[in-house]
């Protein structure tokens, strides 16, 4: 369970988290939606202990983050890996450090992806290396994952890979995934709970099934709904 | 799959090494084609290439040092380093030593190399190189020998001295979101004027307590003097290293964000 207390977050004049409070459950695939520069990437760099809140907290499974690092896989918008390295070596680097790495799944996932060990990430194209840096964050057993717009300047093709890997090896009920993306139409079928969030507050937030139910439309017109009316309509559901 | 320290350790400073092994490359290559060019078109003006030579291993590694950091934020490594279940300590001291295995292979090489040709198409090198055995073999040649082996050691720890202060004041620069080169500039010459003052310091506490000696006039043997000396040399230039390398890795740990 990840817990957000009126987490306000600053970046010199900019407010990138302000005040949000949100519990997101464990054990479930997460949708974080909003426009570009809503607060989502913050939102996400928080949970993974990479920026430090201005005000408020944050604890995942009722920690700090930083102390969570070994159970946490996040997966940057950005290339994170010298471009130096091969698929192979990476691999190795990241079986030195978390114990919940999984050869089994690294293998097969590498086969989906249509990926090969020896592909160096200087020399691969934009979608081989974001399916290469995919391919490094689900190999682990993570008990969260938490992926910031991985279908980011991504063609369809690779999109759709993407996709059948995201599902391919979720343990059910045993990892939660948060996926931070404003290409909602992509996963909206896979997610089971929702966070909108726009001018780093949390408009709308809640279990995804019952949002259409009560909503009568799909996620992707209750954002654009959400998105026109502003964020002063602060719902829970 | 368990995981160990050791190998956590060895895959980091694989990473480092894999940043730095270009530029040592580049070094005993550019060494290795003055030699040759020396001797292939028997260049008589030799003196400010060899410079060019002899002064690389102790430029580059500079170099190398703050591109280490700075590649991280570059290239984005930065976020695969804050996301491992580590702290700082393994993570600078990493960078220090395969800034110190750089330094260390560059100047082995570029010498080795410069004295090796020296020796082998060189007549008036190979007389000069053979009376430096021979002296090298006497009693006073131990003293020289020993003398040279004190120098490396201080200028080696001199290396990982200025390594840990290019990390301290790099790690200080990014603490701010403007004018983060000239803060980088800044805490670099404060950091080297703080070491100078630690090390009077330093320098003022051991005369305090311990009377070393003044080596031409020593009562004790000239070596041991020596020794005492470099020791003490050494010590400070460690103290200075651990100092600023545990403060690059505590704001590493505690201020340092994306």
């Amino acid at each position: 369970m990840i817990q957000f207390k009126q987490a306000t977050k600053r970046y010199g004049p900019t407010l990138a988290l302000d005040n949000i409070t949100i519990t997101l459950p464990e054990n479930k695939i997460i949708g974080l939606f909003g426009p570009n520069g809503a607060g989502k990437s913050t939102l996400l760099k928080a949970a993974a202990g990479l920026v430090r809140l201005s005000s408020g907290n944050v604890t995942v499974a009722g920690k700090a983050p930083r102390q969570m690092r070994a159970h946490l896989a996040y997966l940057p918008e950005q290339n994170t890996l010298p471009f130096a390295w091969t698929i192979k070596r990476a691999a190795e680097f990241y079986r030195a450090f978390f114990a919940d790495w999984d050869e089994d799944r690294y293998q097969k996932q590498l086969v989906m992806l249509n990926l090969r060990e020896d592909m160096k990430f200087g020399h691969i194209s934009k979608g081989q290396l974001a399916k290469a840096r995919l391919l490094l964050t689900l190999a682990r057993q993570a008990h969260c994952l938490l992926l910031d717009e991985p279908f980011s300047g991504i063609d369809i093709i690779a999109r759709g890979e993407i996709t059948r890997a995201l599902v391919y090896d979720y343990s059910e009920g045993q990892q939660t995934m948060i996926i931070s993306t404003h290409e909602i139409d992509e996963i909206e079928n896979l997610v089971e709970h929702v966070v909108f969030i726009d001018s780093g507050r949390a408009a709308v937030f809640g279990d995804a099934d019952e949002l259409r139910c009560q909503e009568g439309k799909s996620i992707v017109t209750i954002m654009k709904e959400a998105f026109r009316h502003g964020s002063e309509q602060v719902e829970h559901v | 799959m368990a995981v160990s320290k050791w190998n956590m350790f060895k895959q980091l400073f694989q990473k480092e090494w894999d940043q730095v092994k270009t530029e040592t490359y580049f070094v005993l290559a550019l060494a290795l084609t003055v030699n040759l060019a020396v001797v292939v078109f028997n260049i008589e003006q030799v003196a400010p290439l060899y410079a060019f030579v002899l002064m690389a291993p102790f430029l580059v590694p500079l170099y190398s040092t703050v591109q280490l950091f700075r590649r991280e934020w570059s290239e984005g490594s930065i976020y695969l380093l804050l996301s491992l279940p580590i702290n700082g300590g393994p993570i600078f001291l990493t960078k220090l030593l395969a800034i110190l295995l750089e330094f260390i292979v560059q100047t082995a090489g570029a010498y080795g190399m410069t004295f090796l040709f020296g020796y082998i198409f060189e007549v008036t090198s190979r007389t000069n190189l053979k009376w430096a055995w021979t002296m090298a073999m006497s009693e006073r040649g131990s003293l020289i020998l020993q003398a040279a082996v004190m120098t490396g050691l201080i200028i080696i720890a001199g290396m990982a001295l200025l390594a840990s202060t290019i990390f301290l004041s790099q790690s200080l620069g990014r603490l701010v979101r403007r004018y983060q080169g000239l803060c980088t500039f800044v805490s670099f010459l404060f950091l080297l004027w703080l070491a100078g003052k630690i090390a009077v310091g330093a320098g003022d506490l051991v005369f305090r307590f311990i009377n070393l000696p003044n080596i031409p006039h020593t009562p004790i043997p000239q070596t041991a003097a020596m020794w005492q000396t470099t020791a003490f040399l050494l010590a400070t230039e460690v103290l200075i290293t651990v100092l600023y390398l545990a403060g690059t890795a505590y704001i590493y740990d505690t201020k340092l964000e994306l």
